[in-house]
């Protein structure tokens, strides 16, 4: 039996808007000690790695690991349904064919369950290596997602450069070349507003904007992102979701051609 | 003759013997048809599955009360097919009729197979068990002899017997590289170039998981690239003899058949090969002297006069050069770079080259004007295909290709000056060997135009845990 009772259902919808772009179907792990779901999109390009923690929960019970593959789509539009002061739960039998959402409003004067019939995904699990990032920049989610959408109109790449003194987003295309430059904030009065950089090395990577927009969906999460980035490693962008887990979006560097 | 013999034969030792049936037909449910093999007191329960009964014959005869499992009669005379494979079987479902497929009608027909073997899943059928049992020890056999060959196809690939091995290796090749190269797929859809490579495909997977492990080797432990390249190579020949078994699967109507496609198609597939090695061959030769004429020419152009045509088309032959190089690592790594530059320069332009730089080169002092045009003139036609694609990629950027191209053009009107052409030589060489470096410095600024720029696959990163 697993139960997973959320009082802000707003959450999983506000998670499910952030992977259904990248994702279109996926398996999710709960076990004891949460929710986990880890899942490339269709190129194999990026990967979402989320984890939402057990006592995040209002109540939690998995008696028994299940891996539950859904149909995101699907699920999003049962998340639709509620309203976002609705308390959601999750419920599922083991190994049952489906899963029960069960949304009521604050009052409980209305209480609407939905099931879902689960899928058997093939699980293809990645095994991400411990990095020691070169250079960490946390920066206001807003202005990522604002940078991410500015610059994808310019090219179909975003070069991320980080040096000690700030990080500057570029993109060059047809209609010309765009620079973002976002120093590191000198004296921070707000957490959530700051530009933050740690920084080993400076690192310069070439990304795909395609999909850091679509990372952006996750704004809504969390008020700031954090990106790692290490020399020909994966990019890491890394949303908090509230009190109760993240979302992390890994996403391959573009490489150069000619090396090869 | 046999079944009606062996039929009469049981129905008068009734007692005394333990017969096994073979039976077939098409299936109740409509899902398409069945060949079983069935114990005597379990023939009449089956019979009721079958819509039509296509055949129905004494399968095998033993002196026995209960034969207790029936993969025992496709185990009969595996021994036989691990000596000398195929030739004579006993006692196996054999047709002589085979029809080839393609590879499509083939992966169509397992996908069909099974869905079947879903279907009927509860049953266990022994005809299926039995058939991914008897191919088991037929694929490994394949295995070794792929792995083996994987060594030995880039050294020699020549000799007849590799080139059945290759032909074996085109065919996993498909399957194993989907599976090493999800991340690679738009590069799998090069099938011209696939051509060439496909015998040194292994070797690209190989250099496929180098490629990550250059990755990981950046992080501090090594320890983990090893551990990555073990699990794919391991994976792969798990997939491998999935694969095996999978055919087993959608061939078990016709086992035999399948042996016999496989020749079948081997012997089509035999003159492929055989261009597919001469080209490699003939790559090889032409690189050689791609190499050497350069330096001829070089040597010719310190020495003596002529213009900076003579520098351009060195420069060209520096190029190719590279060119070659580029190949020659691009064939390990990337298909879709070389796709460009095989198709083009090593088949048509180096026997253009050849063959006018070796007159060049020995009169140096003859007129050198008409020569050289002749000379340019094959090439230009071969640059000009290498050279749009790289005037594709960005008008300004500094790659040297462009560079040289430009320079010939230019210099086919001009005269000579020598000291400039050494010098020019000199800094270009320079340049040359600068390039990669440069490149890697540019590219920050370059990066944008996408065509320079690849998507890497997360698989190339992080490993699967299987």
């Amino acid at each position: 039996m697993f139960e997973a009772r959320l009082v802000q259902s707003s959450i999983l919808k506000k998670v499910l808007e952030a992977i259904k772009d990248l994702l279109n179907e996926a398996t999710f792990d709960c076990s004891d000690s949460g929710i986990q779901l880890q899942a490339m999109d269709n190129a194999h390009v990026s990967l979402v790695s989320m984890n939402l923690r057990s006592d995040g929960f209002d109540k939690y019970r998995c008696d028994r690991n299940i891996s539950m593959g859904m149909n995101l789509g699907s699920m999003a539009k049962i998340l639709k349904c509620a309203a976002n002061e609705d308390v959601v739960t999750m419920k599922a039998q083991d190994n049952a064919d489906t899963v029960t959402f069960v949304f009521e409003s604050p009052n409980q004067e209305k209480v609407s369950d939905y099931e879902m019939k689960l899928m058997n995904l093939d699980q293809e699990h990645l095994g991400i290596p411990e990095t020691d990032y070169a250079c960490v920049v946390r920066l206001p989610a807003v202005e990522f997602a604002r940078i991410c959408r500015d610059l994808s109109q310019f090219g179909e790449s975003v070069i991320i450069s980080c040096t000690k003194e700030g990080v500057k987003f570029s993109s060059v295309g047809d209609i010309g070349a765009a620079n973002i430059k976002l120093a590191q904030t000198s004296n921070v009065d707000k957490e959530e507003q700051a530009v933050t950089i740690e920084m080993q090395e400076p690192v310069s990577l070439t990304f795909a904007s395609k999909y850091l927009n679509s990372f952006t969906k996750a704004t809504s999460l969390s008020t700031v992102v954090q990106l790692s980035m290490s020399p020909d490693v994966p990019l890491v962008v890394e949303y908090r979701i509230g009190e109760i887990g993240h979302i992390r979006y890994y996403l391959a560097p573009k490489i150069e051609d000619e090396d090869n | 003759m046999v079944v009606m013999l062996l039929y009469y034969f049981a129905s008068t030792q009734k007692n005394n013997v333990n017969t096994t049936y073979l039976i077939g037909g098409v299936l109740n449910d409509e899902t398409g048809c069945k060949i079983l093999i069935v114990r005597e007191e379990d023939l009449e329960v089956i019979k009721k599955q079958f819509k039509v009964i296509t055949s129905q014959h004494v399968y095998s005869i033993q002196k026995a009360k209960v034969l207790r499992d029936l993969n025992l009669l496709y185990a009969v005379d595996s021994y036989r097919r691990t000596k000398d494979e195929g030739k004579e079987r006993l006692g196996a479902i054999t047709y002589s009729h085979p029809v080839l497929r393609s590879k499509e009608e083939v992966e169509r027909l397992r996908k069909k197979s099974r869905a079947e073997s879903a279907n009927v899943d509860g049953k266990q059928w022994p005809s299926s068990v039995a058939s991914t049992n008897k191919k088991q020890p037929v694929s490994s056999v394949k295995k070794e002899e792929v792995q083996s060959t994987s060594n030995l196809v880039q050294t020699s690939a020549e000799i007849s017997k590799e080139e059945n091995n290759a032909k074996k290796d085109v065919k996993t090749g498909g399957i194993a590289a989907m599976f090493a190269a999800q991340s690679n797929k738009s590069k799998q859809h090069d099938s011209a170039e696939g051509k060439s490579k496909v015998i040194e495909k292994p070797a690209a997977k190989s250099k496929g998981n180098s490629r990550i492990s250059m990755f990981f080797s950046r992080q501090p432990e090594k320890t983990v690239e090893k551990v990555s390249a073990h699990d794919d190579t391991a994976s792969n020949s798990q997939d491998k003899q999935k694969e095996k078994e999978d055919e087993g699967f959608a061939t078990d109507e016709n086992l035999k058949p399948q042996q016999s496609e496989n020749k079948e198609v081997e012997v089509t597939k035999k003159s492929e090969n055989t261009k597919k090695d001469e080209n490699t061959v003939m790559n090889k030769v032409e690189k050689k002297n791609a190499k050497r004429t350069g330096k001829k020419q070089d040597k010719s152009k310190k020495r003596k006069l002529n213009a900076e045509k003579d520098v351009s088309s060195t420069k060209k032959r520096k190029r190719i050069v590279i060119m070659s190089d580029s190949e020659e690592s691009s064939d390990d790594d990337i298909f879709d770079k070389d796709d460009d530059g095989d198709d083009e320069a090593p088949d048509s332009p180096p026997p253009h080259e050849t063959a006018p730089q070796q007159p060049e080169s020995d009169p140096e002092d003859m007129i050198p004007p008409t020569p050289e045009i002749e000379y340019k003139k094959g090439r230009k036609r071969v640059r000009k295909l290498k050279d749009k694609t790289y005037l594709d990629e960005d008008g300004y950027l500094l790659t040297k290709k462009e560079y040289v191209f430009e320079s010939c053009t230019d210099s086919e009107g001009e005269a000579e000056k020598e000291n400039e052409k050494k010098k020019l030589k000199e800094i270009e060489v320079e340049e040359t060997t600068n390039t990669n470096s440069a490149v890697k410095q540019l590219p920050a600024k370059k990066k944008t135009s996408p065509q320079k720029t690849k998507q890497a696959s997360l698989m190339n990163f992080f490993k699967k845990n299987s």
